[in-house]
Protein backbone atom coordinates (compact mmCIF):
# COMPACT_ATOMS: atom_id res chain seq x y z
CA UNK A 1 0.00 0.00 0.00
CA UNK A 2 1.28 3.47 -0.92
CA UNK A 3 -0.01 6.36 1.16
CA UNK A 4 -0.32 9.68 -0.71
CA UNK A 5 -2.90 11.42 1.45
CA UNK A 6 -0.51 13.33 3.69
CA UNK A 7 -2.35 16.62 3.18
CA UNK A 8 -5.17 15.02 5.19
CA UNK A 9 -3.05 13.29 7.84
CA UNK A 10 0.59 12.31 7.54
CA UNK A 11 1.49 8.61 7.62
CA UNK A 12 3.67 7.03 8.81
CA UNK A 13 4.79 9.01 11.81
CA UNK A 14 8.47 9.05 12.71
CA UNK A 15 9.41 6.14 15.00
CA UNK A 16 10.34 8.69 17.68
CA UNK A 17 6.69 9.86 17.80
CA UNK A 18 5.35 6.36 18.32
CA UNK A 19 7.98 5.63 20.97
CA UNK A 20 7.32 8.89 22.84
CA UNK A 21 3.56 8.28 22.94
CA UNK A 22 4.02 4.66 24.03
CA UNK A 23 6.44 5.72 26.76
CA UNK A 24 4.06 8.41 27.95
CA UNK A 25 1.05 6.11 28.03
CA UNK A 26 2.93 3.51 30.08
CA UNK A 27 3.84 6.04 32.79
CA UNK A 28 1.84 7.87 35.43
CA UNK A 29 -0.26 10.73 34.00
CA UNK A 30 1.53 14.06 33.83
CA UNK A 31 -0.28 17.24 34.85
CA UNK A 32 1.41 20.38 33.70
CA UNK A 33 1.00 23.19 36.26
CA UNK A 34 -1.28 20.99 38.34
CA UNK A 35 -0.43 19.22 41.57
CA UNK A 36 0.50 15.62 40.99
CA UNK A 37 3.39 13.34 40.34
CA UNK A 38 6.62 13.35 38.43
CA UNK A 39 7.68 16.95 38.84
CA UNK A 40 11.13 15.85 37.79
CA UNK A 41 9.81 14.66 34.45
CA UNK A 42 10.16 16.76 31.28
CA UNK A 43 7.31 19.23 31.03
CA UNK A 44 6.13 18.27 27.56
CA UNK A 45 3.81 21.26 27.38
CA UNK A 46 6.59 23.76 27.97
CA UNK A 47 8.92 21.85 25.65
CA UNK A 48 6.33 21.87 22.85
CA UNK A 49 5.55 25.55 23.30
CA UNK A 50 9.24 26.39 23.09
CA UNK A 51 9.71 24.25 19.98
CA UNK A 52 6.73 25.93 18.32
CA UNK A 53 8.06 29.36 19.29
CA UNK A 54 11.29 28.39 17.56
CA UNK A 55 9.48 27.04 14.48
CA UNK A 56 7.53 30.26 13.93
CA UNK A 57 10.13 32.68 15.34
CA UNK A 58 7.67 33.98 17.92
CA UNK A 59 8.89 36.19 20.76
CA UNK A 60 7.70 34.01 23.59
CA UNK A 61 6.43 30.45 24.12
CA UNK A 62 3.47 32.01 25.94
CA UNK A 63 2.23 33.27 22.58
CA UNK A 64 1.55 29.67 21.56
CA UNK A 65 -1.87 28.30 22.53
CA UNK A 66 -2.34 24.54 22.28
CA UNK A 67 -5.64 23.41 20.77
CA UNK A 68 -7.28 20.34 19.25
CA UNK A 69 -6.37 21.45 15.74
CA UNK A 70 -6.62 24.23 13.18
CA UNK A 71 -10.43 24.36 13.20
CA UNK A 72 -10.42 24.86 16.96
CA UNK A 73 -7.71 27.52 16.61
CA UNK A 74 -9.59 29.38 13.88
CA UNK A 75 -12.82 29.32 15.89
CA UNK A 76 -10.91 30.62 18.89
CA UNK A 77 -9.37 33.55 17.10
CA UNK A 78 -12.32 34.46 14.85
CA UNK A 79 -15.04 34.13 17.48
CA UNK A 80 -12.76 35.52 20.19
CA UNK A 81 -12.17 38.76 18.31
CA UNK A 82 -15.87 39.57 18.61
CA UNK A 83 -16.14 40.84 15.06
CA UNK A 84 -19.76 42.07 15.45
CA UNK A 85 -20.59 44.75 12.90
CA UNK A 86 -17.11 44.49 11.45
CA UNK A 87 -15.97 43.75 7.96
CA UNK A 88 -13.87 40.64 7.31
CA UNK A 89 -11.91 39.83 4.16
CA UNK A 90 -10.98 36.29 3.23
CA UNK A 91 -10.20 34.36 0.04
CA UNK A 92 -11.55 31.69 -2.28
CA UNK A 93 -8.67 29.41 -1.36
CA UNK A 94 -9.91 28.87 2.19
CA UNK A 95 -10.83 25.58 3.79
CA UNK A 96 -14.33 25.14 5.23
CA UNK A 97 -12.79 25.63 8.69
CA UNK A 98 -12.74 29.32 7.77
CA UNK A 99 -15.49 29.55 5.13
CA UNK A 100 -18.25 27.86 7.10
CA UNK A 101 -17.48 29.84 10.24
CA UNK A 102 -17.42 33.18 8.42
CA UNK A 103 -20.50 32.40 6.33
CA UNK A 104 -22.32 31.46 9.54
CA UNK A 105 -21.34 34.75 11.18
CA UNK A 106 -22.42 36.57 8.02
CA UNK A 107 -25.74 34.68 7.96
CA UNK A 108 -26.30 35.70 11.59
CA UNK A 109 -25.72 39.29 10.43
CA UNK A 110 -22.81 39.64 12.83
CA UNK A 111 -20.21 40.48 10.18
CA UNK A 112 -19.95 41.76 6.65
CA UNK A 113 -17.88 39.38 4.56
CA UNK A 114 -15.85 39.88 1.39
CA UNK A 115 -14.49 36.84 -0.43
CA UNK A 116 -11.53 37.68 -2.67
CA UNK A 117 -11.23 35.39 -5.68
CA UNK A 118 -8.06 33.62 -6.70
CA UNK A 119 -6.91 33.03 -10.27
CA UNK A 120 -6.69 29.76 -12.22
CA UNK A 121 -3.37 29.03 -10.48
CA UNK A 122 -4.95 29.40 -7.04
CA UNK A 123 -3.09 32.66 -6.44
CA UNK A 124 -4.65 35.58 -4.60
CA UNK A 125 -3.48 38.95 -5.82
CA UNK A 126 -2.63 41.03 -2.71
CA UNK A 127 -3.85 44.10 -4.60
CA UNK A 128 -7.33 42.55 -4.67
CA UNK A 129 -7.17 42.28 -0.89
CA UNK A 130 -6.04 45.89 -0.63
CA UNK A 131 -8.88 47.00 -2.92
CA UNK A 132 -11.43 45.48 -0.56
CA UNK A 133 -10.12 46.99 2.67
CA UNK A 134 -12.07 49.71 4.41
CA UNK A 135 -12.00 51.43 7.77
CA UNK A 136 -14.50 48.83 8.96
CA UNK A 137 -12.22 45.89 8.07
CA UNK A 138 -11.25 44.21 11.33
CA UNK A 139 -9.60 41.05 10.02
CA UNK A 140 -8.04 39.60 6.88
CA UNK A 141 -7.92 35.82 6.91
CA UNK A 142 -5.68 34.03 4.42
CA UNK A 143 -4.90 30.38 3.80
CA UNK A 144 -1.11 30.23 3.49
CA UNK A 145 -1.12 27.14 1.33
CA UNK A 146 -4.01 25.58 -0.58
CA UNK A 147 -4.87 22.01 0.34
CA UNK A 148 -6.20 21.57 -3.21
CA UNK A 149 -3.47 22.91 -5.49
CA UNK A 150 -0.56 23.44 -3.11
CA UNK A 151 -0.45 27.12 -4.12
CA UNK A 152 1.39 29.29 -1.59
CA UNK A 153 0.22 32.86 -0.94
CA UNK A 154 2.71 35.67 -0.41
CA UNK A 155 2.24 36.34 3.32
CA UNK A 156 4.92 39.03 3.46
CA UNK A 157 3.25 41.10 0.81
CA UNK A 158 -0.22 40.73 2.31
CA UNK A 159 1.09 41.33 5.84
CA UNK A 160 2.94 44.49 4.86
CA UNK A 161 0.00 46.02 3.03
CA UNK A 162 -2.06 45.56 6.22
CA UNK A 163 0.45 47.54 8.28
CA UNK A 164 -1.22 50.79 7.30
CA UNK A 165 -4.68 49.44 8.17
CA UNK A 166 -6.29 48.42 11.44
CA UNK A 167 -7.14 44.92 10.23
CA UNK A 168 -5.68 41.91 12.01
CA UNK A 169 -3.78 39.46 9.81
CA UNK A 170 -4.92 35.91 10.54
CA UNK A 171 -3.26 33.04 8.70
CA UNK A 172 -4.36 29.43 8.31
CA UNK A 173 -1.10 27.48 8.25
CA UNK A 174 -2.63 24.00 8.25
CA UNK A 175 -0.82 22.85 5.12
CA UNK A 176 2.35 24.86 5.58
CA UNK A 177 3.36 24.43 9.23
CA UNK A 178 6.26 21.99 9.10
CA UNK A 179 6.41 22.15 5.31
CA UNK A 180 7.50 25.75 4.78
CA UNK A 181 9.40 28.24 6.89
CA UNK A 182 6.96 30.64 8.54
CA UNK A 183 8.30 33.68 10.35
CA UNK A 184 5.43 35.43 12.11
CA UNK A 185 7.46 38.62 12.54
CA UNK A 186 8.74 38.93 8.96
CA UNK A 187 5.22 38.37 7.64
CA UNK A 188 3.45 40.62 10.19
CA UNK A 189 1.08 37.85 11.25
CA UNK A 190 -1.21 38.62 14.21
CA UNK A 191 -2.53 35.08 14.56
CA UNK A 192 -1.42 31.82 12.98
CA UNK A 193 -3.58 28.70 13.22
CA UNK A 194 -1.97 25.34 12.58
CA UNK A 195 -2.65 21.65 12.94
CA UNK A 196 -0.37 18.99 14.38
CA UNK A 197 -1.30 15.88 12.42
CA UNK A 198 -0.04 16.85 8.97
CA UNK A 199 3.55 17.97 8.28
CA UNK A 200 4.36 18.31 11.99
CA UNK A 201 3.84 14.54 12.43
CA UNK A 202 1.73 14.71 15.60
CA UNK A 203 -1.37 12.67 16.29
CA UNK A 204 -4.83 13.71 15.15
CA UNK A 205 -6.48 16.09 17.62
CA UNK A 206 -3.42 18.30 18.06
CA UNK A 207 -2.65 21.80 16.89
CA UNK A 208 -2.30 25.33 18.07
CA UNK A 209 -2.55 29.04 17.59
CA UNK A 210 0.11 31.70 17.69
CA UNK A 211 -1.29 35.01 18.98
CA UNK A 212 0.84 38.13 18.86
CA UNK A 213 0.82 40.55 21.78
CA UNK A 214 -1.15 43.04 19.68
CA UNK A 215 -4.26 40.91 19.85
CA UNK A 216 -6.34 39.80 22.85
CA UNK A 217 -9.27 37.62 21.81
CA UNK A 218 -11.82 36.33 24.30
CA UNK A 219 -11.39 32.66 25.22
CA UNK A 220 -13.49 30.09 23.37
CA UNK A 221 -13.88 27.79 26.38
CA UNK A 222 -13.70 28.58 30.08
CA UNK A 223 -12.89 26.27 32.98
CA UNK A 224 -10.12 24.73 35.04
CA UNK A 225 -6.53 25.66 34.29
CA UNK A 226 -4.61 24.24 37.25
CA UNK A 227 -3.63 27.70 38.48
CA UNK A 228 -5.42 30.25 40.75
CA UNK A 229 -8.14 27.73 41.58
CA UNK A 230 -9.61 30.12 44.20
CA UNK A 231 -10.41 32.67 41.46
CA UNK A 232 -13.92 32.24 40.02
CA UNK A 233 -13.18 33.68 36.61
CA UNK A 234 -10.83 32.60 33.83
CA UNK A 235 -7.32 33.66 34.95
CA UNK A 236 -6.03 36.20 32.45
CA UNK A 237 -2.71 35.89 30.68
CA UNK A 238 -1.51 33.77 27.82
CA UNK A 239 -1.50 30.87 27.32
CA UNK A 240 -3.70 29.65 30.22
CA UNK A 241 -6.50 32.10 29.40
CA UNK A 242 -7.21 30.02 26.29
CA UNK A 243 -6.48 26.50 27.52
CA UNK A 244 -9.21 25.49 29.97
CA UNK A 245 -9.71 21.81 30.62
CA UNK A 246 -7.43 18.79 30.77
CA UNK A 247 -4.87 18.99 28.01
CA UNK A 248 -4.51 16.24 25.43
CA UNK A 249 -1.23 15.02 26.89
CA UNK A 250 -0.65 12.02 24.58
CA UNK A 251 -1.29 14.37 21.66
CA UNK A 252 1.04 17.01 23.07
CA UNK A 253 3.76 14.40 23.57
CA UNK A 254 3.26 13.21 19.98
CA UNK A 255 3.36 16.71 18.55
CA UNK A 256 6.48 17.59 20.52
CA UNK A 257 8.21 14.45 19.22
CA UNK A 258 7.01 15.10 15.66
CA UNK A 259 8.11 18.72 15.72
CA UNK A 260 11.46 17.75 17.25
CA UNK A 261 11.91 15.40 14.29
CA UNK A 262 11.11 18.22 11.84
CA UNK A 263 13.51 20.62 13.56
CA UNK A 264 16.26 18.00 13.65
CA UNK A 265 15.93 17.04 9.99
CA UNK A 266 15.37 20.67 8.94
CA UNK A 267 12.54 22.05 6.83
CA UNK A 268 14.81 22.71 3.78
CA UNK A 269 15.87 19.03 3.72
CA UNK A 270 12.30 17.81 4.16
CA UNK A 271 11.02 20.22 1.54
CA UNK A 272 13.72 19.26 -0.98
CA UNK A 273 12.76 15.60 -0.83
CA UNK A 274 9.06 16.30 -1.23
CA UNK A 275 9.74 18.73 -4.07
CA UNK A 276 11.70 16.06 -5.94
CA UNK A 277 8.71 13.70 -5.74
CA UNK A 278 6.28 16.48 -6.69
CA UNK A 279 8.39 17.36 -9.75
CA UNK A 280 8.58 13.75 -10.94
CA UNK A 281 4.81 13.36 -10.77
CA UNK A 282 4.05 16.79 -12.24
CA UNK A 283 6.34 16.18 -15.20
CA UNK A 284 4.55 12.93 -15.97
CA UNK A 285 1.00 14.15 -15.41
CA UNK A 286 1.43 17.36 -17.40
CA UNK A 287 2.65 15.26 -20.31
CA UNK A 288 -0.19 12.76 -20.18
CA UNK A 289 -2.78 13.66 -22.79
CA UNK A 290 -5.92 12.61 -20.96
CA UNK A 291 -4.90 14.03 -17.58
CA UNK A 292 -5.82 17.53 -16.45
CA UNK A 293 -3.70 19.00 -13.65
CA UNK A 294 -5.27 21.91 -11.76
CA UNK A 295 -3.44 25.08 -10.78
CA UNK A 296 -1.17 25.41 -13.80
CA UNK A 297 -0.33 24.29 -17.31
CA UNK A 298 3.42 23.85 -17.12
CA UNK A 299 5.89 22.74 -14.49
CA UNK A 300 7.12 26.22 -13.61
CA UNK A 301 3.56 27.24 -12.67
CA UNK A 302 3.94 24.93 -9.69
CA UNK A 303 7.50 25.88 -8.76
CA UNK A 304 6.56 27.58 -5.48
CA UNK A 305 3.79 25.16 -4.55
CA UNK A 306 4.04 22.60 -1.81
CA UNK A 307 3.77 18.88 -2.44
CA UNK A 308 0.04 18.76 -3.19
CA UNK A 309 -1.17 17.96 -6.72
CA UNK A 310 -4.78 17.89 -7.92
CA UNK A 311 -5.77 16.29 -11.21
CA UNK A 312 -8.46 14.37 -13.05
CA UNK A 313 -8.37 11.66 -15.70
CA UNK A 314 -10.69 12.07 -18.70
CA UNK A 315 -13.60 9.66 -18.64
CA UNK A 316 -13.35 8.92 -14.93
CA UNK A 317 -14.96 10.82 -12.09
CA UNK A 318 -12.54 11.80 -9.32
CA UNK A 319 -14.46 9.49 -7.01
CA UNK A 320 -13.95 6.51 -9.35
CA UNK A 321 -10.29 7.38 -9.94
CA UNK A 322 -9.73 7.44 -6.18
CA UNK A 323 -11.54 4.14 -5.80
CA UNK A 324 -9.49 2.53 -8.58
CA UNK A 325 -6.18 3.89 -7.31
CA UNK A 326 -6.87 2.54 -3.85
CA UNK A 327 -8.54 -0.76 -4.64
CA UNK A 328 -6.90 -1.74 -7.93
CA UNK A 329 -3.43 -0.29 -7.41
CA UNK A 330 -3.09 0.06 -3.64
CA UNK A 331 -2.48 3.81 -3.72
CA UNK A 332 -4.34 5.86 -1.12
CA UNK A 333 -5.16 9.42 -2.09
CA UNK A 334 -8.24 11.61 -1.77
CA UNK A 335 -11.04 12.56 -4.15
CA UNK A 336 -13.68 15.30 -4.12
CA UNK A 337 -13.70 18.94 -3.08
CA UNK A 338 -11.31 18.46 -0.14
CA UNK A 339 -13.42 20.77 2.11
CA UNK A 340 -12.33 23.78 0.04
CA UNK A 341 -15.13 24.25 -2.52
CA UNK A 342 -14.47 27.76 -3.82
CA UNK A 343 -10.94 27.29 -5.20
CA UNK A 344 -12.28 24.53 -7.46
CA UNK A 345 -14.38 27.19 -9.23
CA UNK A 346 -11.25 29.17 -10.06
CA UNK A 347 -9.05 26.28 -11.16
CA UNK A 348 -11.79 24.53 -13.16
CA UNK A 349 -12.55 21.42 -11.14
CA UNK A 350 -15.97 22.40 -9.78
CA UNK A 351 -18.39 20.74 -8.96
CA UNK A 352 -16.96 17.22 -9.00
CA UNK A 353 -13.60 18.14 -7.53
CA UNK A 354 -10.35 16.35 -8.16
CA UNK A 355 -8.02 13.56 -7.18
CA UNK A 356 -5.47 14.90 -4.77
CA UNK A 357 -2.10 13.37 -4.00
CA UNK A 358 0.19 14.72 -1.31
CA UNK A 359 3.65 13.55 -0.36
CA UNK A 360 5.39 13.12 2.96
CA UNK A 361 9.07 13.09 3.84
CA UNK A 362 8.69 9.32 4.16
CA UNK A 363 7.56 8.72 0.58
CA UNK A 364 10.13 7.38 -1.83
CA UNK A 365 10.79 7.84 -5.54
CA UNK A 366 9.24 4.44 -6.21
CA UNK A 367 5.93 5.65 -4.74
CA UNK A 368 5.88 8.48 -7.29
CA UNK A 369 6.80 6.09 -10.11
CA UNK A 370 4.11 3.57 -9.10
CA UNK A 371 1.54 6.38 -9.04
CA UNK A 372 2.54 7.45 -12.55
CA UNK A 373 2.31 3.87 -13.82
CA UNK A 374 -1.17 3.52 -12.31
CA UNK A 375 -2.39 6.84 -13.73
CA UNK A 376 -1.06 5.91 -17.18
CA UNK A 377 -2.81 2.56 -16.96
CA UNK A 378 -6.13 4.20 -16.02
CA UNK A 379 -5.76 7.01 -18.56
CA UNK A 380 -5.01 4.51 -21.33
CA UNK A 381 -7.95 2.28 -20.52
CA UNK A 382 -10.63 4.26 -22.34
CA UNK B 1 -22.71 -16.10 -4.65
CA UNK B 2 -25.09 -14.84 -1.97
CA UNK B 3 -25.56 -11.47 -0.30
CA UNK B 4 -24.49 -11.64 3.36
CA UNK B 5 -25.20 -8.05 4.32
CA UNK B 6 -26.08 -4.60 2.95
CA UNK B 7 -24.96 -1.77 5.24
CA UNK B 8 -25.08 2.02 4.98
CA UNK B 9 -21.72 3.56 4.06
CA UNK B 10 -22.41 7.20 3.24
CA UNK B 11 -25.18 9.68 2.46
CA UNK B 12 -23.70 11.55 -0.49
CA UNK B 13 -24.08 15.32 -0.87
CA UNK B 14 -25.98 14.87 -4.15
CA UNK B 15 -28.70 12.98 -2.27
CA UNK B 16 -27.71 9.47 -3.33
CA UNK B 17 -27.01 6.76 -0.78
CA UNK B 18 -23.93 4.54 -0.78
CA UNK B 19 -24.11 1.06 0.72
CA UNK B 20 -21.63 -1.76 1.07
CA UNK B 21 -22.82 -5.15 -0.16
CA UNK B 22 -20.92 -8.12 1.26
CA UNK B 23 -21.08 -11.51 -0.47
CA UNK B 24 -20.33 -15.02 0.81
CA UNK B 25 -17.66 -15.44 -1.86
CA UNK B 26 -15.50 -13.18 -4.03
CA UNK B 27 -17.11 -11.27 -6.90
CA UNK B 28 -16.59 -13.29 -10.06
CA UNK B 29 -16.69 -12.64 -13.77
CA UNK B 30 -20.17 -14.20 -14.07
CA UNK B 31 -21.56 -11.55 -11.71
CA UNK B 32 -19.85 -8.76 -13.63
CA UNK B 33 -21.20 -10.07 -16.94
CA UNK B 34 -24.68 -10.39 -15.44
CA UNK B 35 -24.61 -6.76 -14.28
CA UNK B 36 -23.45 -5.83 -17.79
CA UNK B 37 -26.59 -7.43 -19.23
CA UNK B 38 -28.78 -5.53 -16.77
CA UNK B 39 -27.27 -2.16 -17.51
CA UNK B 40 -24.28 -0.28 -18.85
CA UNK B 41 -20.97 -1.87 -17.87
CA UNK B 42 -17.46 -0.45 -17.62
CA UNK B 43 -14.96 -3.23 -17.04
CA UNK B 44 -11.20 -2.80 -16.89
CA UNK B 45 -9.52 -6.20 -16.73
CA UNK B 46 -6.09 -4.73 -17.46
CA UNK B 47 -5.86 -2.94 -14.09
CA UNK B 48 -3.69 -4.49 -11.38
CA UNK B 49 -6.93 -5.71 -9.85
CA UNK B 50 -9.82 -5.52 -12.37
CA UNK B 51 -12.35 -2.75 -11.72
CA UNK B 52 -15.96 -2.74 -12.84
CA UNK B 53 -18.86 -0.33 -12.68
CA UNK B 54 -22.35 -1.09 -13.87
CA UNK B 55 -25.19 1.39 -14.01
CA UNK B 56 -28.82 0.39 -14.03
CA UNK B 57 -30.22 3.68 -15.28
CA UNK B 58 -32.59 5.52 -12.99
CA UNK B 59 -32.06 3.09 -10.12
CA UNK B 60 -28.55 2.35 -8.99
CA UNK B 61 -24.99 1.56 -9.89
CA UNK B 62 -22.53 -0.88 -8.44
CA UNK B 63 -18.76 -0.70 -8.54
CA UNK B 64 -16.05 -2.89 -7.22
CA UNK B 65 -13.01 -5.02 -7.78
CA UNK B 66 -13.15 -8.51 -9.24
CA UNK B 67 -12.35 -11.10 -6.55
CA UNK B 68 -13.18 -8.75 -3.68
CA UNK B 69 -15.76 -9.96 -1.19
CA UNK B 70 -17.74 -6.70 -1.26
CA UNK B 71 -18.92 -4.01 -3.68
CA UNK B 72 -20.29 -0.47 -3.39
CA UNK B 73 -23.95 0.04 -4.23
CA UNK B 74 -25.07 3.60 -4.95
CA UNK B 75 -28.84 4.21 -4.90
CA UNK B 76 -30.05 7.28 -6.75
CA UNK B 77 -31.90 9.86 -4.71
CA UNK B 78 -35.17 9.67 -6.67
CA UNK B 79 -36.47 6.59 -4.87
CA UNK B 80 -33.78 4.78 -2.90
CA UNK B 81 -36.14 2.24 -1.38
CA UNK B 82 -37.47 1.18 -4.78
CA UNK B 83 -33.91 1.11 -6.18
CA UNK B 84 -32.75 -1.12 -3.32
CA UNK B 85 -35.64 -3.49 -4.02
CA UNK B 86 -34.61 -3.50 -7.68
CA UNK B 87 -31.04 -4.42 -6.73
CA UNK B 88 -32.25 -7.23 -4.44
CA UNK B 89 -34.51 -8.50 -7.19
CA UNK B 90 -31.60 -8.43 -9.67
CA UNK B 91 -29.44 -10.33 -7.18
CA UNK B 92 -32.17 -12.95 -6.70
CA UNK B 93 -32.30 -13.38 -10.47
CA UNK B 94 -28.50 -13.77 -10.62
CA UNK B 95 -28.49 -16.38 -7.86
CA UNK B 96 -31.26 -18.27 -9.63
Amino acid sequence: MIYLNNAATSFPKPESVIEAVNRYNRGLPFHSLRSGTLTHQTDFVLALRENLRRLFNADSPDQIILTSGATHSLNLIIRGLLLENDHVVTTWTEHNSVLRLLKTLEHQKLIRLTLVECDEYGRVDPENIRANLSEKTKAVIVNHCSNVTGTVQDLSQIGSLLLSHNAFFIVDGSQSAGSLDIDVKDTFIDALAFTGHKALFGMQGTGGLYISDTIVPDPLIIGGTGVRSDYLFQPPGKPMYYEAGTPNMPGIVSLNAGLSFVLKEGIPVIQAKKKELKDIVLEALLNTKSVKVYGGNQKQDFANNVEVISFNINGFSPEDTGYILENSFGIICRSGLHCAPLIHKSVGSYPEGSIRISFSYFNEKKDAEDLITAVHKIAGAR
Amino acid sequence: MKVISITNQEDCFDGSIMKEVVFDEPVNRAFIDFMGKKGELDYFPSFARPFFKAEIKGHYYVKGIENNISISLILYKRNPKESLNRFISDMNEFMG
